[in-house]
């Protein structure tokens, strides 16, 4: 009897450690997710349902939600070109400056997106290195919708590639030789069976780097010259209207994101749960 | 169709995979390509493929010069080790690939794909899986569907990696009877890669025994078990007892042991090493024997001794349990030994 309770107590810890942990671990998230999440929310309704919708329809808002989707819409497929390149050049080919490549690809996280912005008005700007040539030939990039993409596409680069490499280095490259020596081009063994391997986890990418590409501030806020109407973003204009004091506005659209968030989180859950175990993403 | 590989070599970055390989094989042959990790056999095996290019030498096949041709040209049926199913494809689909992937105007109705998907599930015996995914099937399963699904090009050379090595005993060995009988009804060339020597013995017309990126010996089973080359060879191929020994004059100093036939280098003085199988050895209780028995095992289906020479080598000696029955050695009985059959060569 002693023997079978000393048993039972390896696998499970005392009731107080369980609480405790748990407590913890709940009241962590509560803090500092739930509740903020939580106060968007209440403030964007604080008076009602009609300042909320006035907020979303007044016409910066709407330039403003325009303009991101546009960013979104130029920004992720062109990072979803990139970043499946660049996986597919790291896992099935052997060429050197491989691992130059692979650190190369995690530096927009490393480096702040501020810095990633100043990178941009070094080069482009008025006083940057290509920016007289620009001018003299009414290229507009800073300032203007070309540099915010920019911007954006830098800060999000690494989500499909980061996504993608680890998924495509356990699957080794058999799938694609067995495709090749039964007959098959290169397109064929990539539309057939690579794309077909990596689906869920490029999906995932895609969708990270939607959430980023929509919420980006730092960069975006170096590079956009604060326009109204023309080159605000929706994080800009929540920043503008709660400077302004105006915070039912400012929330009203902040909820948008956060909403955009929940989505990306729901699809998230999604994925896994259609997911075979083996070739589930990874959670970050 | 035919292979016919002339001085190829390939060096990884690292070492040399494969050093100046020579090899024929004639139309119709089940060759074994038998070596340890790292001897080169798959290397080889994808060269002929052209999964891999080798850096020097030439490869032709079917006597045309097959190095220039990509992997997609040169028409082989190649499984690879772990099968490589795609696995978001069913059984059917994956054996249709091949069929499929085939160009307009050389690709076949979907009709007669499907009847010939069909015929070859028959073949490979697995006719009621058509509509499951690979993971919903077992290991010798996966084998077959990998094997219908190159067979399905029609290819006139069929390429295997360690055909077996992922499955139990018990299948592996079921598996390779049917391999066999496959082979001669449909008569294509057939090159295989094993580790396992046992596998290559009993499968192949010819086995090519490689040893660190060479080629160590190639011939019949029977030959290469019979003869080994070298060392190498005598000790990859079968259970090997190796004594140091001293050759003076051309002869063997091996006090209190009788050699009936030498085999292997003839080596006029210096040290060498005797190779004998233990079934080759006979143990023969002598009361002024130099070799003393150790321990007795008789759970088998030979009587397995374990007998330590005066300078302390160990040499398993195998017999058959009626002989065994005869003598009833026991541990401490001193013996004598008979080689019936011994190779020697140089250390």
């Amino acid at each position: 009897m002693a023997a079978r309770r000393r048993h039972a107590d390896v696998r499970a810890e005392p009731l107080l450690v369980r609480v405790l942990l748990l407590g913890i671990a709940l009241a962590f998230i509560a803090v500092f997710v739930v509740l903020p999440l939580v106060s968007v929310f209440v403030e964007a309704f604080r008076r009602g349902i009609e300042p909320y919708i006035a907020a979303l329809i007044e016409p910066t808002a709407l330039d403003a939600i325009k303009l991101t989707l546009t960013v979104a819409v130029i920004a992720v497929p062109t990072n979803l070109v990139f970043g499946v390149a660049a996986a597919w050049a790291i896992t099935k080919f052997e060429f050197p400056g491989k691992s130059v490549l692979t650190t190369l690809i995690d530096l927009p996280f490393s480096v702040s997106p501020v810095i990633a912005g100043l990178i941009y008005m070094l080069l482009f700007g008025l006083q940057g290195w290509l920016g007289p040539w620009l001018s003299e030939h009414d290229f507009k990039i800073m300032f203007a919708i070309p540099g915010i993409v920019l911007a954006t596409m830098f800060v999000t680069f690494p989500f499909v590639a980061r996504e993608l490499i680890p998924l495509m280095q356990e699957q080794g490259t058999d799938d694609e030789e067995a495709a090749l020596a039964l007959g098959a081009s290169g397109w064929q063994t990539f539309r057939r069976v690579t794309l077909p391997n990596i689906r869920w986890g490029l999906l995932y990418g895609v969708l990270l780097c939607n959430a980023r590409a929509m919420g980006e501030f730092g960069a975006v806020s170096v590079v956009s010259g604060h326009i109204r109407g023309e080159t605000n973003t929706i994080p800009l204009h929540i920043e503008i209207l709660y400077n302004e004091y105006n915070f039912v506005a400012s929330f009203a659209v902040a909820s948008l994101l956060a909403f955009l968030a929940l989505l990306t989180l729901l699809g998230k859950a999604i994925l896994e749960w259609n997911t075979p175990a083996p070739a589930r993403p990874t959670s970050r | 169709m035919t292979i016919e590989l002339k001085g190829i070599g390939k060096t990884f970055r690292t070492a040399v995979a494969l050093h100046d390989i020579d090899l024929a094989v004639a139309k119709g042959e089940l060759i074994a390509l038998l070596g340890p990790s790292g001897s080169g056999k798959t290397t080889l095996l994808r060269i002929i493929a052209g999964l891999e290019w080798p850096d020097t030498g030439t490869l032709h096949i079917d006597g045309e010069d097959a190095i220039g041709q990509s992997v997609r040209d040169r028409h082989i049926g190649f499984v690879f080790q772990h099968y490589a199913l795609f696995r978001h494809m069913t059984v059917a689909e994956n054996i249709a690939f091949g069929l499929r992937v085939q160009r307009r105007g050389k690709r076949p109705p979907e009709a007669e794909i499907k009847a010939r998907v069909a015929n070859l599930l028959t073949l490979v015996q697995i006719g009621d899986l058509g509509a499951r995914y690979p993971h919903q099937i077992s290991g010798g399963q996966r084998q077959r569907v990998a094997l219908a699904r190159a067979l399905a090009i029609e290819p006139s050379l069929l390429l295997l990696d360690e055909p077996f090595g992922a499955l139990d005993a018990k299948v592996r060995k079921e598996l390779r009877r049917w391999l066999r009988h496959l082979h001669e009804q449909l008569g294509m060339t057939t090159l295989f890669v094993t580790h396992d020597q046992e596998e290559a013995l009993e499968l192949a017309d010819r086995v090519v025994v490689m040893g660190k990126g060479r080629i160590e010996q190639i011939g019949t089973p029977e030959a290469v078990y019979a003869n080994p080359a070298n060392a190498f060879v005598y000790d990859f191929l079968g259970e090997a007892n190796r004594i140091p020994v001293e050759v003076v004059a051309g002869k063997l100093k091996l006090p209190g042991i009788i050699v009936d036939k030498l085999d292997g280098q003839h080596i006029e003085t210096g040290k060498a090493t005797l190779f004998v199988r233990p079934h080759d050895v006979s143990a023969i209780r002598a009361g002024d024997g130099s070799a003393t028995v150790r321990t007795v095992s008789l759970a088998g289906p030979v009587a397995a001794l374990e007998i330590t020479l005066t300078d302390g080598t160990t040499v398993d000696v195998e017999q058959a349990h009626h002989l065994h029955d005869a003598d009833r050695l026991k541990p401490g009985d001193t013996v004598s030994l008979r080689f019936r059959r011994a190779a020697l060569f140089g250390v």
